[in-house]
This record gives C-alpha cells, structure tokens and sequence, in this order.
C-alpha cells in the first residue's frame, strides 16, 4: 500500500481515436482519478516508454503505473509491442493489460505465453466498459502492491 | 580312267528301267551259265574223244607189236610187213613204223613215206600234232625183255570233223536256248517288274493328283504282297495325319485369326518385346497411334530422355519375373500428349527365353478429367479458405465499429441528459438495438466459421455425460419453462467434446424455444444401426412443415418472425456444420403441430 502511486499514471496504447475517448469517458465516467498518457501505436508506444524520439522529456512523458495495450495495431502490433517490453529489462516489470476487440483464443493464448498480466475484452455497453475500467483500477492500484516507478534494473 | 568308266557304268546301269535291270538280269546270269556249262561239256567231250583215240590206237599199236615181237625176233621183215599191213583195214592209221632193238628202222607199213631213221621206245607215250596223233608203243617178249618200238602216226581228221560238229551244234544249240531264254526272261522279268512298276504308277498319281484315297490291290502274298499292304497302310497313316493336321490347322487358322481380330480391335495398346526391350509385336492400335510399325526390332527407349529411360528400362527388366504397372504418357502421331497405364508381363516361350508382353490403356480423357477435378478441387478448397478467412475476418473487424456505435449511442444518451425529447432517446434505442443484434449475429457467424475452422479433437466421448453437462449449464432455462428432458443410455463417440456439446445445447435450446402451448419434453434416444448411431432429439413442440426440412440447416434461415421467436438462425447452421465435420449428418423430422425429431447420425469409432 505504502507504494500505492498519488495518481497512478496509465499508458493506453490504442490506434482507434473512438477508443481513445471511450476510455477516458470509461475513467471519467467511474471517477477513477488517473493520469491517463495516450499513444496511437506499438512504435509510438515503444518511443515514449524509452523516452525516444517526441517522448524524450521525462517530465512530460513519465514512466506508468501500468499499460493497457491494443493488440491490432498498425506498424507495430500490441504483441510485439508486449514482446519488447518483456524482453527490456528496465520495462518488464510494468504490468501489461491487453484491452482489446479480438476474443481469439489464439490472440488470448499467445498474449500470456508473452508475459501479459490481464486480457480484457472491450465491452460493448459504455457500462459495462465503466465496470471494467473500475476493476482494473481496483485491482491493480487498491488490491496490488505495483513495482516502484523509479525502478530500473540497473 | 577305270573309275571313270566303272562310275559311268554304275550311273548308266542306275539309269535304267527296273524291267530292262530284270530282264538283263535274267539273261545275262541265264546265258552265262549256258555258255559256260557248253564250253565245259564241250571241252570234256573233246577230251574224252581224244583219250579214247588213244587207247584204241595205243591198243592197236600194242597188238601189233606183239605180233611183230616174232619177226623182230628172227630178223623176219616179211613177217613184219604183213602184220603191219592188217592195219590197212584201220582207215585212220596214217602209218605204222617198227624199229628194232637197237632202234633201227626195221619194216614199215605207210601211205605216206617214213618221217624218222630211229626211234627207241622205253615206255609208251603219244603225241598231239596238229592233224595227227603219233603213238609210241615199245615192243616187248612175253618175258619182258624189249624187243623193238612201234610208232604209229593216226589221222585226226575224222576226231577234228567230229569235234567241228560238235561245237557247231553247241552253238545252235546255244542260240536256240539264248532265244528262249530271252522271250522267257521278257516275261518272266514282268512277275517281278510288274507290281513294282504298278506301285510306282499309283505312286506318280498320287503324286500328280494328291489323292490319297488310292489304294493298290494286293494280289500276291510274297514280299511285294507285304510292300503293298505297308503302301496301302502308309496312305491310311498320310491320310489320317492329313485329317488330323487339317483340323488341327484349322483349329490353329481359327485360333490365329480370333487373335489377331481381337488384336486388331483391342481399343487399347497391345505389344510384345524381347528381353532386351527390343519390340517384336505391336498392335493395330499402336501402329495406327503411334506409326509403331517402325519400333519392330528397335529398342526404342534408348530415343527415351535419359531418366525416362532408366525408369523404362528398369521395369521391363523387372517384367521378366512379375507384372509390372506404371502411367506414362507419350505424344502420338499428332504431337498430341496421350496418357497411358501400362502393365507389363512375363511371357515364359520356353527354359531360354522369356519375352515381355505389355497392355496399355488410354488414360487421356480420364487424366484431363482427373486434372480439371483436381484444379476444381484446390479452387474449391483456396475459395473456401479465402471464404472462411473473409468471414473470420469480417466478422471480427466489423464488431469494432458496431461496438463503437454502441457505446457512444450509450455516450449520447448521457450528454444529451433529461433535456432531450423522448423521441431522440427512442430513436437513439433504435440504433442500438439494431447494432446489438447485429452484434450477436456477427458473433453467430463468427461461432459458425469457427465450427468449419478451429482445430479439433478426436477424443471418445461419452455422451450420458456429455448431455448431463450441457443440461446444468441449461438448468435455468429448463426450470423456467418446466421442460422435461429425458435420455436414456446414450453410446460413446470419437469426436470433439466442446463442438458436439455445442449441438445438443443449440438442439436442446431450440426445442424449448419452439414449445407448444404445452410443457415443453423433450428425448433423447440413441438407435444403434450397423456402422453408426442414430442419436435422435425429440420435442413436442411447433413443428416444421415438411417444405423447410433443408432450409432450417441454412444460415440466418428464419421461419418466424423476431417477435415470435428471438435468435439469428445460425444455430442449426452451426450444428450441420459440426456434425459433418465429424463424417456424420443431420437430418429432421417433423409434423406441424406434434413436435419435431432432430436425428444425428455419427459413425461408431
């Protein structure tokens, strides 16, 4: 609890803008207090994780609490995505939750086989998305204790 | 020189008639043994005469010696001289000469002068002169003492006239035996001459003629009897081979000509090689396909490409010991491509050789088939996939925006808040109620592309358990409409558990769904027929009339209204599709009013 951020900072990586807003309506709407950071795709995603390219001031990009990852993106896909963040030492342990359209077993399987902690299919009533949304933030930032944000594995 | 004559004797000799051979025959050893037996008899008789000459005139010259012997004694000429003279009256006593002890001319009687001065005869002895015998007699006393000789000369004129006459009619008699001898022998040569040259008669005809139902008639029972009865035997022999050969070449002409008509219209390639893949026989077929003709005595897959060619090679050698198959194609006298399936074969003529037959049958119109069939089939199957990927695919990316709908109609709901007229509330119900069920259709078709799709077990399952399963996860709605479901011992099935739990769900689903008025009940019975089950759902609901049997296994098929009955119609779609997929079918029957039977028919494992 004691590491329980002030306001828990959320990556969405998700390429539909319709989305995008749901979700922050989501949040909104369960007044869920958090800092919601939004990327349009895997590359962008991966840029503003390690501080690359748009994303390079700390400050306004800060490393999150957790991700919420599309899986069918262009350019890069929320896989591969999920695959460099598990394979980045500094990343890994950053908790990733697939918030995604496709209910393919294939899709579900291969995300836990890459190290995903949640799968979450976007429901279709803006309710029920609510319900989700408070869920996860009642399970990842009330009931869990989340790594530090200052971690690094050097 | 001499063998030269004596072959041209033999030749000239072989060249003969067998009735001159007889004839000449006859005579010759007839006449010789004629002239022979004449010449001998004739030489003894001669020689009797002479010897008799001789002892008559040694006896004449002996007595006269004796009566001489006194005269010689006493020196008595006269006395001599007459003694002599008796000897006149011996016509054929040339002479008569007697000469004394001393040998000394002593007295004569002669008609011709005296040939000699002395003579001295110690023992008698005689001479043969031409004309004459000369006889020398010693002239002895009663005691034995040698008194004188006596030498007679005798006339042979009378013996020579004799002899002369004798050979004379010798000879006539000789020439009147040759005669007989000849017209006998002419005639007699036909006894033996005459059947044989019969024999060589009927021999010529038969010959000229080839009518061996000639028989020569046997008149004798010697040698020839038996020559003719052999010949007649012989002819019967020739004869009967001749019929039997006759049949048999029939048989065979019969036999051959059967052959080559079936060869000739054998609608397939027929040919015969030698172990070395040399051809020996091609059929019409061939030759008219393929101008096979000129392969004859050619190994003609040494024109082969090279691995065609070894493979050929291969097996015409393995065809000498089994029947051999293979397909090949070849292009034939129109460049057009033909295929074949050929089978090759041992022919065993004998321990030395061993040929190898073929037969090969055109295949090209059933190749061409099977090739359009097989391109139909990898069409048929990419258009499915493509199909099934275009489904998989569309369903999914559509739900998104159908989603996104929803959601912000929801979204819109809220913002507009109680100030919005209630109409755009129920307009914006509208929509989404529309993209809700849209949703769930898409969700049906997505469920339907799978049940073609996903992978799938092959494991036995047992259906009691199954159906309980499928019932618990029922239980609300069979509480609900107090539905009595009923099933009784139920087989094992090898199949996939998820996908066949699937079909008793929609199944059962659907027979509580179309309930009559009734409660709904609902059995499920298994009927076990030869290879295969028959599992059967029945209900005592609605019905289906008899003309939508097939229509309700067909996607989004609806037979009511959405107001009567809820649902996308996919779920029998999905059952058909599951079922076939496990090599088995689905099929309905049903009254309206009484209820319907699904029936399953699964194989056994």
């Amino acid at each position: 609890m004691n590491n329980r951020p002030s306001v828990a900072i959320i990556l969405l990586v998700e390429d539909n803008p319709a989305d995008q807003q749901l979700c922050l309506r989501a949040f909104k709407k369960g007044k869920i207090n958090t800092n919601i950071q939004i990327v349009s795709d895997g590359q962008e995603a991966m840029d503003y994780l390690l501080n690359l390219n748009a994303y390079t001031n700390k400050a306004n990009y800060p490393r999150p609490d957790l991700i919420l990852l599309d899986i069918n993106m262009p350019k890069k896909d929320g896989k591969q995505v999920l695959k460099e963040i598990r394979e980045n030492p500094d990343l890994k342990v950053i908790p990733v939750v697939m918030l995604t359209t496709s209910d393919q077993e294939k899709d579900i399987i291969d995300s836990y086989k890459l190290g995903v902690n949640s799968y979450i299919s976007k429901p279709v009533r803006i309710n029920d998305f609510v319900e989700a949304v408070s869920k996860l933030e009642e399970f990842w930032f009330s009931l869990s204790s989340l790594p530090p944000r200052n971690y690094s594995h050097s | 020189m001499i063998s030269n004559y004596k072959s041209k004797f033999k030749s000239f000799i072989i060249s003969l008639s067998i009735r001159t051979k007889i004839t000449f025959i006859i005579i010759g050893v007839s006449l010789l043994a004629i002239v022979v037996g004449f010449f001998v008899v004739t030489l003894i008789n001669i020689s009797n005469l002479k010897r008799d000459l001789v002892i008559q005139s040694s006896l004449i010259a002996k007595l006269t010696g004796e009566y001489s012997g006194y005269g010689l004694a006493f020196e008595d000429t006269r006395n001599a001289v007459e003694n002599l003279q008796h000897l006149e009256s011996v016509g054929y006593i040339l002479s008569a000469e007697i000469f004394d002890q001393k040998g000394e001319f002593f007295a004569s009687y002669h008609n011709m002068p005296t040939s000699r001065k002395t003579l001295i005869v110690n023992n008698s002895y005689h001479e043969f002169h031409p004309d004459e015998l000369y006889i020398f007699e010693p002239i002895q006393s009663t005691d034995g003492e040698r008194l004188g000789s006596i030498f007679l000369r005798v006339s042979l004129v009378t013996l020579n006239k004799n002899v002369d006459n004798y050979i004379f009619w010798m000879i006539v008699i000789i020439l009147i035996v040759s005669t007989i001898t000849i017209l006998l022998a002419n005639s007699l040569q036909k006894l033996i001459s005459r059947p044989i040259l019969k024999l060589a008669e009927i021999t010529t005809k038969i010959s000229s003629t080839n009518d061996y139902s000639i028989r020569i008639n046997k008149n004798s029972n010697d040698e020839i009897g038996v020559l003719y009865d052999g010949f007649n035997n012989m002819l019967e022999e020739i004869v009967r081979n001749q019929r039997e050969m006759l049949k048999v070449q029939n048989e065979l002409k019969d036999s051959e000509e059967q052959f080559s008509t079936f060869m000739k219209m054998l609608p397939a390639a027929a040919f015969i090689k030698d172990k070395d893949s040399g051809f020996r026989y091609v059929n019409k077929f061939l030759n008219d396909n393929f101008s096979a003709e000129n392969w004859i005595g050619k190994i003609v897959l040494n024109e082969l490409p090279s691995q065609k060619r070894h493979f050929t090679s291969e097996l015409d050698t393995q065809a000498l010991i089994d029947i051999q198959h293979q397909e090949e194609f070849l292009y034939d006298n129109k460049n057009e491509l033909r295929y074949f399936e050929t089978w090759k074969f041992p022919i065993q003529r004998n321990e030395k050789e061993t040929l190898i037959g073929g037969i090969s049958f055109d295949t090209t119109k059933r190749k061409l088939i099977e090739n359009q069939v097989n391109y139909y089939i990898k069409e048929l199957e990419r258009n499915n996939q493509e199909l099934e990927e275009f489904n998989y695919v569309a369903s999914h990316d559509l739900r998104e925006p159908l989603r996104t709908i929803t959601s912000y109609c929801d979204l819109l709901i809220e913002d507009i808040g109680e100030s919005a007229n209630s109409m755009v509330r129920e307009d914006i119900r509208f929509i989404t109620d529309a993209t809700t069920r849209m949703n769930v259709l898409i969700l049906d078709l997505l469920q339907l592309s799978r049940a073609g799709r996903i992978e799938f077990e092959q494991k036995i399952v047992d259906l009691n358990e199954l159906i309980a399963i499928v019932l618990k996860d029922l239980e609300l709605k069979i509480k609900e409409t107090k539905t009595t479901i009923l099933f009784e011992n139920l087989p094992s099935v090898k199949g996939d558990a998820t996908q066949l739990s699937r079909v008793f769900q929609n199944l059962i689903t659907n027979a509580i769904k179309f309930k009559s008025a009734n409660e709904p009940v609902i059995f499920i019975r298994s009927e076990e027929k030869n290879n295969h089950y028959e599992i059967s759902v029945e209900d005592n609901g609605i019905g289906i009339e008899k003309q939508y049997f097939q229509q309700i296994f067909s996607a989004f098929k609806r037979l009511h209204s959405r107001m009567e009955y809820d649902g996308t119609g996919i779920g029998l779609a999905i059952c058909k599709k599951i079922i076939e997929r496990h090599n088995g079918n689905i099929r309905i029957e049903s009254e309206i009013g009484k209820g319907s039977k699904f029936i399953i028919r699964l194989k056994k494992e």
